[in-house]
């Protein structure tokens, strides 16, 4: 695909654009908020223990989203912790992609004994739940962002493994690969020229749909404790924090709820717009 | 000779977001009974799309009947309601796909394949459609006990004999046949083809075969309309149009046959490509590719003209003009 | 055959041995001593010794390791400190548990999403095609945990209609059934619709119209059987994943099943019970994954058992 069809299918697809301006405008927001914010999101102060919360009409210096259990702003809560959020499940798939895509490309081009082990790996790997696995892995690590990274890293290289791999294998049979072979092209020059171009979409599509789910993980991790250590923001402690109060307080949970959703919505739509731009599988 | 099936003036497009394709535009033809037609042109030219309109099965929210009318035996098949095109879909009208390893369904058994089409016109029970069905793949050179097998475990001619069985186990009046033997070895190809021929004259169907193949109609139909650009160009009995073929389009078509016997001389092939559905150009649709276009080729859409009771064509060229010089390089086989 | 079923034999019990050594390496990489928990607070340093040599710790970690199959293979599972008891019984009744909530939720999203992925793939572009995919794209985006905490504030402390939380009537068993079968229902609506529009575009579809064979009946008889094998390929890893019990649905319903045990056993630290948790775990998504393999090689024959 050259780069005007590219540049064209992406101004056709709604998905992808929904999608990525909701990403950039939620980015935004939430790296640029200390600019703006105007209450301190660790800081206790009871005075304002679930205080309702009073809209936009008094501007920022008033509690547009009203305040949480410990009196704390929940709007800059919110955007403090989907920074932590989005940073988390950017260094997350960045990670798994980089380890997926290499250790795919070799099990996948060389076949044989790596091979053998990659799938094994997999499947053992597969036999317990993602959410499973990590919770147990931090609770001997003991929580914190950076052991969070690790642990959803660990069970989230397998997705991208498995599709490059798989991709790969199928281009390793293609004719143009052996053509190259037999030219006497060295492996790593094959695998870089014409192997890795072949890999690059599949893998960002993955890589995009991902996101969501691994801002989900985080959020049900944090949720129980086991994920961003308190008392940093973040999505899934503030709701847990809420939960005892949503009768007489639904905003504090409702509120970083709504966000969670629009930001892994926003995600899936990039996903699947990539999936309908980058495949050559869906004309257009 | 009766009538079974007219096709006048018929147009048929594909609407995709913004663009529109034109596949048929304004074909007339009259198959009947008892006839094998052969339906000819390059992939593009609407073959398949005349064969899918006839059915009622053009893409739904893609394909559109935009004019024209079908009639099978004098009722209009377009205005038909969906219960009563299911009564003659199959059991009247029934149809070959081109590609037998994709037109039968991978999760069922070749035997149901068959028997859901005797359930469907004969209202057969289960026991009885099975004994149907049994005959009929006896009578493709499939044995019975293979009823329960599923098309995986079959090659690409036993699955096309699986499909004509289908399509005939009903006996219909009309069999269309869309290129049944191109994704077929050349070997299987003539068992196939002698085996369609033989089982249309033993049911007394009429045959529209479609294919790109000269070979195939020569062999099996007596009558051949040639397609091009939505359209059909020349049309006339198999002897007269390969003997003395008129329109530009069929002199290079049959040129481009290659000969087994005499000098071994260059093929010629027609310059250019297939007229794009989605802009077709003015006048004649063939005109950017023939070597004799004149000024009125360009503007004006020429009218199909007689030639003599067995030939009709729609040529400009030729217009009123009966005598014909032949191309140097003589065209027929 | 047999040389297909075996080689599957070998390969499910090579993802056996491979989590008994990640569930045994937690464990002794986890903090403090297992000997420790296991005795009052008030043990002294002899009976913290000999608890160890009982429980075999002095041993080097190959010999332990052997030791922890040596028991799995008498079928002992080990003790939870926790719960003073046996794990494989604990276990065991949590996992009647959440099989119960799991049937219900899945029984209602598949009555909910078959029909509504299929007539969305039919009818593409419709109005209830837009609503099916929104539904979809929502559910799939949602948070169980704000999804829990949404419906009890919707059903309990709106409605007033069930209770948020505990065990004893069909009422306590609503909501986490829902929660549990949400996800999973958007998941099979989406696929479901995706994979319906794929095979309503195959040519066998339309051979089949053109045979005679109505509408109504390709799509729910034919083209049905062929867009549902992606989704029972899928399902089996699904419904491991479910049956395993949802940590945080059931954690925020309290309801006393698989997961609910799994947080319990990790914040209190009991990991012998973590160990086995793990184990039961891999065995219920195995065995979920070759019940589907079974079940796909009887609606599509090309996929010999393998």
């Amino acid at each position: 695909m050259n780069r005007k069809d590219f540049t064209r299918r992406m101004r056709k697809s709604k998905l992808f654009l929904i999608g990525l301006a909701g990403i950039l405008v939620i980015a935004a927001v939430c790296f640029l908020s200390p600019l703006f914010v105007r209450f301190d999101p660790l800081k206790a102060e009871l005075s304002n223990r679930l205080a309702a919360p009073e809209g936009i009409f008094g501007g920022l210096s008033r509690h547009i989203f009203g305040c949480d259990p410990m009196g704390r702003d929940v709007l800059t809560r919110l955007l403090l912790g989907g920074r932590t959020s989005l940073l988390i499940a950017f260094s997350v798939v960045l990670i798994t992609t980089i380890l997926g895509l290499i250790i795919g490309l070799l099990a996948g081009y060389y076949g044989g004994i790596a091979d053998l082990i990659l799938m094994r790996i997999c499947d053992i790997m597969m036999a317990l739940p993602t959410l499973l696995l990590a919770i147990c892995v931090v609770a001997v690590m003991g929580s914190s962002i950076t052991n969070l990274v690790v642990v959803l890293s660990i069970t989230g290289w397998i997705m991208v493994a498995r599709v490059v791999r798989s991709t790969v294998m199928s281009i390793r049979d293609c004719e143009y690969v052996k053509a190259a072979r037999v030219l006497g092209i060295p492996n790593s020059k094959i695998i870089l020229k014409e192997v890795l171009p072949n890999v690059i979409s599949p893998v960002i599509i993955t890589a995009t749909q991902a996101f969501g789910g691994m801002i989900l993980t985080e959020a049900s991790m944090s949720y129980l404790g086991l994920g961003v250590p308190a008392p940093s923001p973040s999505w899934g402690a503030m709701i847990s924090d809420g939960r005892e109060y949503i009768a007489t307080a639904p905003w504090v949970v409702i509120v970083p709820g709504i966000a969670l959703m629009l930001t892994v919505l926003a995600f899936n739509f990039l996903g699947d717009g990539l999936n309908d731009i980058l495949n050559p599988k869906n004309k257009d | 000779m009766e009538e079974i099936l007219k096709i006048s003036k018929l147009s048929v497009e594909y609407r995709s977001g913004d663009t529109v394709a034109k596949a048929v535009n304004g074909l007339n033809m009259t198959l009947y009974k008892g006839q094998a037609m052969g339906l000819v042109g390059e992939s593009g030219a609407g073959k398949t799309t005349t064969a899918l309109s006839v059915m009622g099965l053009l893409p739904d929210k893609i394909g559109y009947v935009t004019g024209g009318d079908i009639e099978y035996k004098g009722q209009s098949l377009l205005k038909m309601k969906e219960k009563e095109l299911n009564t003659i879909r199959g059991g009247k009208i029934s149809m070959v796909f081109a590609n037998p390893l994709s037109s039968l369904n991978p999760v069922f058994t070749v035997g149901h394949q068959i028997t859901m089409v005797l359930r469907q016109h004969r209202h057969m029970t289960e026991k009885e459609a099975h004994a149907e069905a049994a005959k009929f793949l006896k009578m493709v050179g499939i044995p019975e006990y293979r009823m329960e097998d599923y098309p995986h475990q079959f090659s690409g001619g036993m699955r096309q004999r699986v499909g004509i069985a289908a399509a005939l186990v009903c006996s219909p009046e009309i069999l269309i046949a869309d290129e049944p033997t191109t994704a077929l070895d050349v070997t299987i190809q003539a068992q196939i083809l002698e085996l369609m021929k033989d089982l249309q004259k033993t049911m007394d169907s009429s045959l529209l075969m479609i294919t790109h193949n000269l070979g195939i109609i020569a062999e099996l139909c007596q009558t051949v309309a040639i397609m091009y650009g939505g359209e059909i160009v020349e049309y006339g009995s198999v002897r007269e149009v390969f003997e003395n073929p008129m329109h530009w389009y069929t002199i290079g078509l049959l040129n481009a046959v290659p000969k087994l016997t005499g000098k071994r001389e260059r093929l010629a092939s027609i310059p250019g490509n297939v007229a794009n559905a989605q802009m077709l150009p003015e006048g004649c649709k063939f005109h950017p590719r023939c070597g004799y276009c004149t000024k009125t080729c360009r503007t004006k859409q020429p009218e199909m003209i007689c030639v003599n009771e067995n030939h009709y064509v729609q040529c400009w060229e030729r217009g009123g003009k009966a005598e014909t010089k032949r191309p140097a390089k003589g065209g027929n086989q | 055959m047999l040389k297909k079923i075996l080689r599957r034999l070998a390969l499910t019990l090579i993802v056996l041995v491979g989590v008994t050594i990640i569930a045994f390496a937690l464990v002794r990489l986890a903090p403090g001593d297992p000997a420790v928990q296991m005795l009052p607070a008030t043990a002294t340093q002899e009976q913290i010794d000999n608890m160890r040599t009982r429980m075999g710790l002095d041993q080097s970690y190959v010999v332990q390791y052997f030791m922890y199959i040596g028991n799995l293979l008498k079928g002992d599972l080990g003790y939870s400190f926790h719960f003073n008891m046996d794990c494989g019984p604990l276990i065991l009744s949590r996992l009647v548990n959440t099989a119960k909530i799991t049937v219900i939720g899945v029984i209602i999203a598949l009555i909910i999403s078959i029909p509504l992925g299929l007539v969305a793939g039919i009818k593409r572009g419709s109005a209830l095609d837009t609503c099916a995919t929104a539904f979809a794209l929502c559910g799939q985006a949602m948070s169980p945990v704000w999804l829990c905490l949404l419906m009890i504030l919707i059903f309990s402390v709106g409605l007033k209609w069930l209770p948020t939380q505990g065990v004893g009537s069909w009422k306590n068993m609503v909501m986490p059934s829902l929660c549990v079968g949400f996800a999973f229902c958007s998941l099979v609506t989406r696929m479901l619709r995706s994979s319906m529009i794929d095979v309503l575009q195959e040519e066998y579809i339309t051979a089949t119209r053109a045979r005679g064979v109505s509408k109504f009946q390709v799509y729910v008889k034919y083209a049905f059987k062929n867009a549902i094998l992606p989704i029972v390929t899928i399902s089996g890893a699904q419904l491991g994943i479910l049956l395993c019990g949802s940590m945080v649905i059931e954690q925020i319903f309290n309801w006393p099943g698989l997961g609910q045990l799994t947080v319990t056993a990790i914040s209190s630290r009991d990991f012998q019970l973590v160990q086995s948790i793990l184990l039961i775990v891999a065995v219920i998504m195995v065995v979920c994954n070759l019940i589907v393999d079974i079940l796909y090689t009887f609606i599509d024959k090309r996929i010999s058992f393998n």
